[in-house]
């Protein structure tokens, strides 16, 4: 079991919903956020809490700010060595690219199998034990 | 598990489809890009989340008319009647499908409806199949195939590089898992000595052979996020791996680049160290974030900042509350009863934070009225068309709060009303330009708060009600002589009978064979009225007034016998004590009580319910004055207690329904009251 804290970034709940089903039974904590903005309020929120999160998932199109915008905000902030992982329905190589350039460590695309994200997230999360 | 996802995507999806059909009424005509991106990622939104549930079908639909919303996005499609329509029937459809869903009972795929779009669309309408989504991979992982390769990769990456979230480890781990190291250098020639090394600082570099079964693109893409920070070089190696070890003195193990990994940061891994939790509420949403900065008027974003909760916990709550004030009255009671002074303040303040908890509690099942509201744009831009008229909806206060149940059951009473409106109060263009009018008519939709009541108000500009039609009809059924002189407001309560109906003919529209006395029960089974006021020649307003919640209730608590019983205070005119003059008995109409001269039926209380009391008497007892619409009755009672407010049981769930009892509530000595429901006391005793 993994006591890993994983904040995921989406506006949408039924999507937050399934990757919270998804790694929630192998004990990763997921915090939820419904969009950049709230990402980086969330962050702000458990980091006064002492509470850093191990990895982020977020969205690519949200509203308020969308995902790009997000991560290049979140690497202008003391969490910039988070990895985060893109999971979005965006499939085309030029938002891809432009994820990269922001800083994304990973690309998901919508709709995830279980096994891929379980996967990603823990190669994302693995530390030295 | 699953029900909670599926539920989380009902609620969505509602939500969604709302934003949906909101947004494409307003976008019709409308060239706001944002406008339209609103749109398009509501149906994305829902698209993906239906893919996440397994619903194809639904699926499909949203990927034509997310493949519409694009090309209005790019400009290829015009906002226009004809597309806006076809996507709200598409709209319609995705509530067909979701209903069926819920159902458990999936309708028909509206394929007709798809050819159409994809036809449009100049597209094949799509099949998918439930867990149709072998096809994504992340970039990260594959399937192992083919036969095993050498390579070499020579990897340097750029000194802040972990600064930046990337971890050499995590490449080596991604290599690792796709084929087996042979061989790995360390170059360790550019660490500096122990005082000028930073930290954050990546120092090493390294050479790496492996082999793999992948090929030399997908050992690349391990790579491909660090572009600009990293200097890569993937080849394939021929032959060249284990040879020159003696000349290696620094192979280093992998699983430990020394010294460069920034420490994590600290963190308080102890469940109990986390004074912030923050799990998913039942419905996944998380507690809303303190005072984030307001977001802008977004539909997507307005319900952002909330927690799901279920509905049954918010009435446990209410009701326990409920209790809490209850019990506090009757401490207040027995402080009374010792003439403890002290104990008597103490409760009085225990008192006050109740009913202020109480309130508070309250507070929370109330939500704004704006997406009920927001839902007749659809319906008055259809009436438009199917009327032939041209029709403004104008809506104000959507921000006001009511009651969710309220809101739940006000939305089809309103629905009738904004119907009435269009079909019967607004004019055809060319009646309004003859009557010197704009042509196009305006029904207004307003809510406010007024003395502890939510007003809610239909207006139309039209050309007000017909005071001699109604009479007409009124006369016709009996129920008032052609040549009596009343005042308008008595002739318009005639529209809120039974049987009334002064359309010629039956439209299509709002002669649904639904008529204002429907409309006029809804309301007042919330416990609501409803008035109207209308000027000939400039309009007509229906005002609904409604409680600002169902739980409590202000009552007036009168004794019958043993019992005591609870009136709602909304009905109530007046009481009084009536002497033997001024009761009569009428053949074929039973008892009458004069008040001022006018005759009013009287019930008595005891026989309707069959309670056991002295009093029957009329002119020992006390007569209270009930109104509702279109009528007004004596009721009577053998004492009057005293105001309060009263939470309300339902008698429902503790027992059964009892018609002309809305529930019961607990007084301050913890007695048990009944509490009238007049409308269907009315029903039971004039047995219409």
């Amino acid at each position: 079991m993994s006591n890993k804290t994983i904040l995921i970034v989406d506006d949408s709940a039924t999507l937050r919903m399934s990757v919270e089903m998804t790694l929630n039974p192998l004990g990763y904590n997921i915090v939820q956020a419904v969009n950049g903005k709230d990402g980086l309020q969330t962050l702000d929120d458990l980091d006064a809490h002492g509470q850093v999160p191990d990895m982020i998932i977020s969205d690519i199109n949200m509203p308020v700010m969308g995902g790009i915008e997000f991560i290049k905000e979140v690497k202008n902030t003391k969490f910039r060595y988070l990895p985060i992982l893109v999971l979005t329905t965006e499939r085309e190589e030029s938002k891809k690219r432009e994820g990269q350039q922001a800083g994304a460590s990973g690309w998901l695309v919508k709709p995830f199998q279980p096994q891929t994200l379980i996967a990603v997230v823990k190669k994302f999360t693995r530390t030295l034990s | 598990m699953e029900d909670k996802l599926l539920n989380i995507f009902y609620d969505e999806s509602a939500e969604i489809i709302d934003t949906l059909e909101k947004g494409l009424v307003e976008l019709e005509g409308s060239d706001d890009p944002e406008e339209i991106n609103a749109v398009f990622r509501a149906a994305h939104t829902l698209k993906g989340n239906a893919g996440i549930v397994g619903f194809s079908d639904l699926v499909d639909l949203t990927h034509l008319m997310e493949g519409l919303l694009d090309k209005m996005r790019a400009g290829v499609f015009q906002p226009d009647a004809a597309n806006v329509g076809l996507l709200l029937s598409g709209v319609d459809a995705l509530k067909v499908l979701i209903h069926g869903y819920i159902a458990g009972d999936p309708p028909q795929r509206p394929q007709d409806l798809m050819e159409l779009m994809a036809q449009r669309l100049g597209e094949e309408v799509p099949h998918s199949f439930p867990g149709d989504d072998q096809k994504n991979r992340t970039d990260q992982s594959g399937t192992e195939q083919e036969l095993s390769g050498q390579f070499h990769i020579s990897l340097r990456l750029s000194r802040e590089v972990l600064g930046t979230g990337s971890d050499p480890l995590q490449l080596f781990l991604e290599l690792e898992e796709m084929g087996s190291f042979s061989r790995v250098e360390c170059h360790i020639e550019e660490l500096p000595h122990i005082e000028d090394l930073a930290v954050d600082g990546l120092y090493l570099y390294w050479d790496i052979w492996m082999n793999s079964q992948r090929d030399q693109d997908e050992i690349s893409e391990v790579f491909v996020f660090l572009q600009d920070r990293a200097e890569v070089n993937v080849e394939k190696a021929e032959g060249k791996t284990e040879t020159d070890s003696a000349a290696a003195p620094d192979v280093t193990e992998v699983k430990a680049p020394p010294g460069a990994v920034p420490a994590p940061p600290p963190r308080a891994d102890e469940k109990n160290g986390r004074p912030e939790n923050r799990p998913a509420g039942p419905g996944g949403e998380k507690p809303a974030p303190p005072p984030a900065p307001k977001a802008p008027a977004h539909p997507a974003a307005s319900s952002a900042a909330t927690i799901r909760v279920e509905t049954d916990k918010l009435d446990k709550l209410v009701n326990l509350v409920g209790e809490l004030v209850i019990g506090a009255a009757r401490v207040n009671q027995i402080a009374g009863m010792i003439h403890s002074q002290e104990l008597s303040s103490a409760v009085e303040s225990l008192g006050h934070i109740s009913r202020d908890l109480q309130e508070q509690v309250m507070r929370v099942r109330m939500i704004a009225v704006e997406g009920t509201f927001s839902r007749f744009q659809r319906v008055v831009r259809d009436l438009a068309a199917e009327l032939g008229k041209k029709i403004r909806l104008q809506m104000s206060g959507t921000e006001t709060e009511l009651d969710k149940n309220v809101i739940e059951q006000i939305a089809d009473p309103l629905k009738h009303l904004i119907r009435n409106s269009a079909d019967h109060g607004l004019e055809t263009p060319q009646e309004r330009l003859a009557a010197g009018k704009p042509e196009q008519g305006t029904i207004w939709l307003k809510a406010y708060q007024q003395e502890g009541k939510i007003i809610i108000e239909v207006a139309d500009d039209g050309a007000g009600i017909n005071r001699e039609k109604v009479m007409k009809k009124a006369a016709e059924k009996g129920w008032v002589t052609a040549d009596s002189q009343i005042s308008d407001s008595e002739v318009f309560a005639f529209m809120f009978q039974p049987g009334f109906s002064t359309a010629d003919k039956v439209s299509e529209v709002s002669g649904r064979g639904v008529g204002l006395d429907v409309v006029r029960q809804n309301i007042e089974s919330l416990r609501g009225s409803v008035e109207v006021e209308s000027k000939h020649g400039q309009g007509t307003t229906f005002r609904i007034k409604l409680p600002l919640t169902l739980a409590i209730i202000d009552g007036m608590t009168v004794s019958v016998g043993k019992e005591i019983i609870t009136i709602p205070l909304l009905s109530i005119v007046e009481s009084l004590r009536p002497t033997t003059s001024d009761l009569i008995v009428v053949e074929n109409k039973g008892e009458l009580v004069s008040v001022r001269g006018e005759f009013l039926p009287l019930v008595r209380l005891y026989k309707v319910f069959g309670f056991e009391t002295e009093r029957t008497d009329a002119t020992a007892a006390l007569v209270v004055i009930i109104e509702s619409i279109g009528r007004r009755f004596g009721m009577m009672v053998d004492d009057i207690l005293g105001e309060q407010q009263a939470v309300i049981k339902s008698l429902e769930h503790n027992y059964q329904k009892v018609q002309g009892i809305t529930g019961a509530t607990i007084l301050g000595d913890g007695r048990v009251s009944l509490i009238l429901d007049i409308h269907g006391l009315e029903k039971l005793v004039f047995d219409y």
